[in-house]
């Protein structure tokens, strides 16, 4: 456990409720975490920020909480013993070409933490993950759903035998699918064998992602009991307020905007599957089916803006990270999703059609 | 407004005993307005042998994080800190911190004296009650709601920042009669052109050990959509324990916690329109003990 003296922030831009202002103000400010706020002692914060010169938060951060502004990359690494790095606005990743350089100029032995998705292709993630470990960077990449609160509070049992797992989400296009892997593999990755890479994934949008679950492509049980952790559930409720059994009543396709679905085959059997259901409910929730039968679910609870104290979840373990240099996840849980996005990105939603993925066989134990 | 709580219970009793039949009641949020109808009503449950659930979700919704007070914790005190006016929302606040403090070693004894403040007066207090202002800030320290000064998304829970953004904080210090103390704080911010700016809108609970000076923490979760502020599902536990009750003709928790809660609320009230000033309450010598098992949403 090390003695954090700087903390460099590289970031494409900053502004209020974006990634980097919740996750920079938690190290600047301090944030909650185990009952009292915290905040690293004696810890010099630095930015580079580099879309933009001027900045009226930043110079605000800086009057008031002594936060440090450099002007280029190198001058920001200088002796960090953490980095964070964040893309611009609702980018999934940080741009390739400044992680790549921010790696390659980072002092060795410190660690980079990425925020969101480490790239949105196979073959950067693969060769970003090898130049930290040539440079002896530890590295890890992710937004704070495995972080935050679920509820009911748990986790899945390590070992457990699992059969089928599935998450409900939703926004935009690769947005809602990072959040959905985020959500949902740290999870599953605690079955017995440990996560064993995706073998094949289908794709369905529309009706068709209906049909799919009727033909028990993907289970409509599981989808009742994720649903049943929600606390937002859409159409009626907002009008009146009336608790609704959105799936027994077979409201989910009424309701449901432009949905659209993965179903991913792992190589030890198990299936998974991302439902990204605008109008449906507006909370992330997630079942996983054991082999025995067993259910467990629970909703990934993300409380309210402006605080989102998510964030604090995930500042804490940013900073546990800082300090062991222990990641929470192997880098190969963030070379899958990178991987995943990029098929993602390239597949439209086509009924039935299977997409064969050898070059997902990833397979990784995640830490007690 | 009166809620016509005494006089829609006393109807029903008049029904079970013409019929010569009784059933489980549930009454929501506190009992009457007034005190002895109040102990009225808890007297009508016992004598005519009915199972008499009463009180607030608070108690029994989901926490954050998900943890009970040990049976016979050595507790020195217990902070609420939330919002919401004052004979309503104050009542949640008494059944947060009741629920709470009714598990510390000797069991709930009642209450001594109550005395409620706004405003300046508030601050005067607390400046003596060194361990209340800190239970306060690690109240504050569980909610997810705490407003931040401008330009910024979160705040760091210190008294100088409580007191400019809400300065007509209303607090209700509570004595109990085994020396045991009991704040429960109202933090409804300020009003800026028609425009209510609340400090917090959630209720979060400290507790402080006597023995090892540990802090017990949390938040009573109450998930409210943001695009339909009627959806409740905190109503769901209640309503589980409301089932329960029915099925089983038998309480979970005991309606003395509300009894007590509902008196802290009244006296709260009385204290404020008598200036602020301190009452003695012998009628508060509300005792009970709670069964070991524990009632909050974990499902």
């Amino acid at each position: 456990m090390r003695t954090l003296k700087k903390i460099a922030v590289v970031a494409e831009d900053y502004a209020l409720q974006t990634p980097a202002q919740q996750l920079v103000d938690r190290f600047l400010i301090g944030y909650p975490a185990d009952g009292a706020f915290h905040r690293p002692k004696d810890c010099e914060i630095t930015i580079y920020l580099r879309d933009s010169a001027d900045n009226r938060e930043l110079d605000q951060r800086s009057r008031e909480f002594g936060l440090r502004r450099a002007s280029d990359l190198a001058a920001a690494l200088l002796d960090a013993d953490g980095v964070m790095i964040f893309g611009k606005g609702a980018a999934i990743n940080p741009d390739s070409a400044l992680l790549r350089e921010t790696i390659q100029r980072a002092r060795p032995g410190s660690a980079c933490f990425v925020y969101g998705a480490l790239s949105s292709t196979l073959e950067a993630a693969k060769q970003l993950a090898g130049l930290a470990e040539k440079q002896r960077v530890p590295l890890m990449a992710g937004t704070s759903l495995p972080f935050t609160w679920r509820l009911p509070s748990g986790d899945l049992a390590l070992g457990t035998r699992l059969k089928e797992a599935l998450i409900v989400i939703q926004g935009l296009p690769l947005k809602a699918e990072l959040d959905g892997l985020d959500g949902l593999l740290p999870l599953i990755a605690r079955r017995r064998g440990g996560e064993s890479g995706i073998r094949q994934l289908q794709s369905f949008k529309g009706s068709a992602l209906w049909r799919a679950g009727d033909e028990r492509v993907w289970s409509w049980k599981l989808l009742a009991s994720a649903l049943s952790r929600s606390n937002s559930p859409q159409g009626d409720p907002v009008k009146d307020g009336r608790t609704q059994d959105l799936a027994g009543l077979g409201l989910v396709p009424k309701l449901a905007r432009d949905p659209r679905g993965w179903v991913l085959e792992h190589h030890d059997g198990l299936k998974s599957t991302i439902l990204v259901l605008d109008g449906v409910v507006a909370d992330y929730n997630f079942a996983l089916e054991a082999r025995d039968g067993t259910i467990t679910s629970a909703q990934i609870y993300r409380p309210p803006a402006p605080a989102q104290h998510e964030f604090s979840q995930l500042a804490e373990g940013i900073e546990d990270f800082f300090r062991t240099a222990k990641t929470r996840w192997p880098t190969e849980a963030s070379i899958l999703t990178a991987g995943l996005l990029e098929v993602f990105g390239k597949t439209s939603p086509q009924e039935h059609e299977v997409a064969q993925t050898p070059e997902l066989k990833i397979a990784f134990q995640t830490p007690r | 407004m009166l809620y016509p709580r005494y006089k829609f219970f006393k109807e029903v009793v008049k029904v079970f005993e013409s019929s010569g039949r009784s059933v489980p009641v549930f009454n929501d949020k506190h009992l009457s307005t007034d005190w002895k109808e109040s102990v009225e009503m808890v007297e009508d449950s016992k004598r005519l042998g009915f199972a008499f659930l009463a009180g607030s979700s608070l108690p029994v919704t989901w926490r954050i994080p998900s943890i009970e007070m040990p049976l016979n914790t050595v507790l020195e005190e217990s902070v609420c800190a939330c919002y919401g006016g004052v004979d309503s929302y104050d009542f949640h606040g008494f059944e947060t911190a009741q629920c709470m403090s009714e598990r510390r070693a000797g069991g709930e004894v009642g209450v001594r004296a109550v005395h409620a403040a706004r405003g300046e007066k508030v601050w005067e207090l607390l400046a003596a009650r060194e361990k209340t202002a800190n239970l306060l800030l690690a109240a504050l320290a569980r909610s997810h709601t705490l407003r931040a000064p401008s330009g910024h998304t979160h705040a760091v829970p210190k008294l100088e920042w409580i007191r400019q953004a809400s300065p007509n904080t209303v607090a209700y210090f509570i004595g109990h009669l085994d020396g045991f103390k009991t704040t429960v704080f109202l933090l409804n911010g300020v009003t800026q052109n028609s425009q209510r700016h609340y400090l917090v809108q959630d209720f979060t609970y400290a507790g402080l050990a006597k023995r090892s000076g540990q802090i017990i923490s949390c938040q009573m979760h109450l998930p409210i959509a943001a695009a339909a502020n009627h959806f409740a599902d905190f109503f769901n536990p209640l309503v589980h324990h409301i089932e329960e009750t029915i099925l089983a003709n038998t309480v979970s928790y005991p309606v003395e916690r509300t009894l007590l809660a509902t008196g802290m609320t009244l006296f709260g009230v009385e204290s404020l329109h008598r200036g602020q000033t301190e009452i003695a309450t012998p009628e508060l010598k509300v005792a009970y003990r709670v069964p070991k098992g524990s009632t909050y949403w974990r499902t």
